[in-house]
């Protein structure tokens, strides 16, 4: 990943700080591309089975239609980044996910607006007003992203590469409880994840103190999620606990096997 | 108005369908002795197409609030040229009841409706510039969020009501439905929504 590529720093109430990569507006424009395709082939389905439905009644099967393609159009990103917590299909398939500018989960009304507001973004083609806006805002925002105090982030920012590094083959015993292991990797947030894979890389470079003080927050961040019995876990230490976490939650206890 | 007074060549220009450059005169005996015939068997389709395209506007509309209110004012003024130059013609050449009859069924749902989409606009609008405000943009915006929505979705649901009527009543012309009934009905809705709109938002 280029240096060039803006973040955005987030101080949470409780003293910690993390950053954030913002999406570039090509990017989004990609996955707004990737969105366009996937309706417009849900709008196909659609037609197709209303066409049968018109052998009946042609003119409320078009009056359907035409219905039918409004709401998608309109309802697609709503219901998407309602559902999915910021993503829509084209967003998931870049790694990319909306999020509130204090890195807090979307809620329903800013969902709605931001998808809304697409009205003004998309003009005159292509979005080129939301894509300008979003080069001249300091979060990359285009104009329904600052009416709902919206952005757009790129996801788990440690590639591939690196986290097949982390991976250390040795025994782990949390992976060894399959069902909740499974569950970890279900639940955990990539935002914790990448968290967590930041920790472990530079965990040579802490003072011994601040290590013990990371990993012991981000052990606890990982028990609050599941809860593994007393047996398999009492053994670990912290830090132990956060790179057996991360492996689940990577898919890597599997691969080093 | 004033403009197609002065210059029977604007009206080329201003005017968004083919059937209004006809004369206002002609039109009206055409559409009255068609009785119910044009649309039959398309209704649905018709009302339909209606009222997504009128929700796209008013949306827009509202969208558009984000240009400081610059275009949601823009839009609404162009809205209300055509409207002017349509209502002007028909009313020079002596068919103001046809028109009432023809545009108040749906229109006094209709018009009200893109008026709250253009005041959902300016509520962004006011939250965005923040006009002696003195708390941040992003807080201004979220505490405008929720009413932003309510207007759209109460504006949604007043074009689905005025795209029904427009298809299955509008279009209907005395002899087959007389032109009291129709503009009463339209008065009737007009003071409906007035009554609901002073009343609504109450606490």
């Amino acid at each position: 990943m280029s240096r060039r590529e803006r973040t955005v720093e987030i101080h949470t109430p409780e003293g910690i700080s993390f950053s954030l990569t913002l999406a570039s507006p090509v990017v989004r424009f990609l996955a707004w591309v990737l969105d366009a395709a996937v309706a417009a082939g849900i709008t196909a389905a659609m037609s197709k089975v209303l066409e049968l439905f018109g052998a009946f009644a042609l003119d409320v099967a078009a009056a359907l239609n035409t219905v039918a393609y409004f709401v998608l159009s309109i309802g697609y990103g709503i219901f998407f980044e309602w559902r999915w917590n910021g993503q829509t299909p084209g967003k998931k398939l870049l790694r990319l996910r909306g999020m509130d500018v204090d890195g807090l989960r979307l809620q329903c009304s800013q969902v709605a607006v931001r998808n809304l507001l697409r009205a003004v973004d998309m003009l005159p083609v292509a979005y080129l007003v939301g894509g300008a806006t979003a080069l001249l805002s300091g979060r990359s925002q285009r104009l329904g992203d600052v009416a709902a105090n919206t952005m757009v982030v790129r996801l788990a920012s440690a590639s591939d590469r690196d986290i097949e590094q982390l991976a250390t083959r040795k025994y782990n015993s949390l992976a060894e409880q399959r069902p909740l292991a499974l569950r970890l990797r279900n639940h955990v947030k990539p935002e914790l994840a990448a968290l967590a894979v930041r920790a472990i890389e530079s965990r040579e470079r802490l003072t011994p103190l601040a290590r013990v003080a990371v990993f012991s927050e981000l052990a606890d961040a990982f028990r609050a999620l599941v809860k593994f019995p007393e047996e398999v876990t009492s053994s670990l230490t912290d830090e132990q606990y956060v790179r057996n976490a991360v492996e689940i939650a990577f898919g890597l206890d599997r691969r080093a096997r | 108005v004033a403009l197609l007074l002065a210059d029977a060549g604007a009206k080329r220009v201003l005017m968004p369908f083919a059937a209004l450059m006809e004369d206002p005169a002609k039109r009206v005996a055409q559409e009255e002795s068609q009785q119910a015939g044009r649309l039959e068997g398309v209704k649905a389709r018709f009302s339909a197409m209606l009222m997504t395209h009128n929700i796209r506007v008013t949306l827009t509309t509202l969208a558009m609030g984000m240009t400081w209110g610059i275009g949601s004012i823009v839009l609404l003024f162009y809205n209300g040229v055509i409207l002017g130059a349509v209502a002007g013609d028909y009313v020079r050449a002596g068919q103001s009841t046809f028109l009432l009859g023809w545009l108040l069924p749906h229109g006094s749902v209709e018009i009200p409706a893109i008026l709250l989409g253009g005041q959902a606009g300016l509520v962004l609008a006011s939250a965005l510039i923040g006009w002696g405000d003195s708390t941040r943009r992003g807080e201004r915006m979220r505490a405008a969020a929720p009413d932003v929505l309510t207007i759209a979705g109460g504006a949604a649901l007043l074009l689905v009501w005025a795209g029904i009527v427009e298809a299955f009543i509008s279009q209907y012309h005395a002899p087959v439905l007389p032109y009291s009934l129709k503009i009463g009905f339209g008065v009737l809705e007009l003071a409906a929504l007035a009554v609901y709109l002073a009343r609504a938002g109450r606490t």
